[in-house]
């Protein structure tokens, strides 16, 4: 088995762990975008899990990207033309997002078990799995233009799909962080659940979709869900 | 406040407001209801987002029939001028920064296509929308058709083209035609607050990227419009790491 030093990936009973790991606040470093590019691209694919469980180690979810590092990273990597144009991009920020592209190439359902603080470059990480389940106390949103920088992993193109115009603006442009309620009520959030049900209800979850996972059948799966959590822990019945 | 024949611009801080002003119904002379030349000048001035909205009660009652009839004597003439029309909104449509809608009253036919244009769309408990074209024989000509469908799907979208019905302010925002319904009395204020709220302390190229991104989410495939999304941030981080390398 792999090992790595931010993250861990354990198999059991054929549901994977994908563990942010990298305490306090679990940030999403170089290191990490690094050993994340090999889970997603080399282990993952090749291992026999039926879907896979994303969640951060401790309190929170994570705090996002490193954004002293990656910046560095990006002004350092970047090859510029005679004219001081850029002609070339770094890899390694190609990397990070081909790392969230393949949650969609293992064709097994990847779900989102979200805690405490999940912002930036994590909450885009979300947004790439197909289920997004988060307990009350999660603080949700994309910040980056508050540094004078947009989501660039995918974040926008993602959340235009999912919510109207208007939202998706505020969102991005104001980028103020939202609560767990409104990400549900925006239609982002599929299910609020108890702390201390949230680990073992996107273990339910993950078993109940990764038998025969059909995209469409997402309502279903999450209908099936809430019986094992229990109705009267259903903060959040959507659909 | 500059004056154009049956449209007012006005600049409130980094705002830009342009407003449709034909009262009672601000009816539409032309489809081409301003030049997209002098708005691209209006809009040189550090304007981070613009409210299109209109004179006294009213949005747009739409088309000035009897004009569109006169014009329809010559088919050459009425196309061209519904393709202005039709190019104007496209490029509103485009604009990198915010647009707000901004509703009172009536806003049917081509004053509803000018709505649909827009980012988003605020308006009052009061306000009716209606493509009444049907009534008359005909279709919204200037993308109000796609505009409606991208917005509603294709159900809700035929059921008010066919019918030429009038919705109510609750009925538009349940179908997802306007994104906020608001007392009548201060909508304008509350739109320019909304907007302001929106766009304040924001740098204008980073409103630029993030409208371009999400143009490109509708016109590009899903991994391409991400790459471009890799490439702007990129862009500002390097801005970025110079500022810093200069502090």
């Amino acid at each position: 088995m792999a090992k790595y030093k931010t993250l861990l990936w354990q198999e059991q009973k054929k549901i994977g762990h994908l563990v942010l790991n990298r305490p306090p606040a679990n940030a999403m470093t170089t290191e990490f975008f690094l050993e994340l590019n090999d889970l997603s691209t080399n282990i993952i694919p090749n291992s026999n899990v039926k879907a896979v469980i994303v969640y951060g180690d401790g309190r929170h979810f994570s705090s996002g990207a490193d954004l002293d590092e990656l910046i560095t990273t990006i002004y350092n990597h970047t090859r510029f033309d005679n004219n001081g144009n850029i002609s070339n991009y770094p890899d390694s920020i190609q990397n990070n997002l081909n790392s969230f592209l393949a949650f969609d190439k293992w064709n097994i359902p990847v779900i989102a078990a979200i805690q405490g603080v999940c912002i930036g470059a994590a909450f885009e990480l979300t947004l790439f799995c197909h289920f997004r389940l988060c307990t009350e106390n999660a603080v949700l949103g994309l910040p980056e233009s508050s540094y004078n920088l947009m989501p660039g992993i995918g974040g926008v193109q993602k959340i235009i799909k999912m919510i109207p115009k208007a939202k998706s603006l505020e969102l991005v442009i104001k980028g103020n962080n939202f609560s767990a309620a409104d990400g549900s009520d925006y239609g982002i959030i599929d299910r609020i659940i108890p702390k201390k049900k949230l680990l073992s209800a996107a273990e339910k979850l993950a078993e109940i979709a990764g038998i025969d996972y059909r995209k469409f059948n997402k309502k279903e799966y999450l209908i099936e869900m809430d019986k094992f959590v229990g109705e009267k822990n259903q903060l959040n019945d959507r659909g | 406040m500059s004056d154009k024949k049956n449209i007012t611009w006005e600049v409130d801080d980094s705002l830009g407001i342009l407003t449709l002003n034909n009262p009672p119904e601000n009816y539409l002379i032309n489809p081409e209801f301003v030049s997209i030349d002098q708005l691209k000048s209006w809009l040189k001035e550090n304007i981070k987002g613009l409210i299109i909205t209109g004179a006294g009660r009213h949005f747009s009652g739409g088309a000035d029939l009897n004009n569109l009839m006169e014009l329809a004597k010559n088919e050459n003439d009425l196309f061209t001028n519904l393709s202005k029309g039709n190019d104007l909104l496209n490029y509103i449509d485009d604009l990198e920064i915010p647009v707000v809608a901004a509703i009172s009253g009536v806003c049917f036919g081509g004053g509803l296509e000018i709505a649909l244009s827009c980012d988003i769309r605020i308006c009052t408990e009061r306000s009716m929308f209606a493509f009444p074209e049907i009534n008359h024989d005909l279709i919204p000509g200037i993308g109000g058709v796609a505009r409606l469908e991208r917005l509603t799907g294709k159900k809700t979208a035929m059921d008010i083209l066919f019918s030429g019905d009038t919705i109510n302010a609750r009925k538009a925002l349940e179908l997802k035609i306007v994104d906020y319904v608001i007392p009548k009395y201060g909508f304008l204020e509350f739109s320019k607050n909304y907007l302001n709220k929106l766009v304040e302390n924001r740098p204008i190229k980073v409103i630029n990227m993030l409208m371009r991104s999400l143009k490109n989410s509708r016109e590009l495939e899903f991994t391409e419009a991400v790459k471009r999304d890799v490439k702007m941030f990129c862009e500002l981080a390097i801005d970025e790491a110079k500022k810093l390398k200069n502090e």
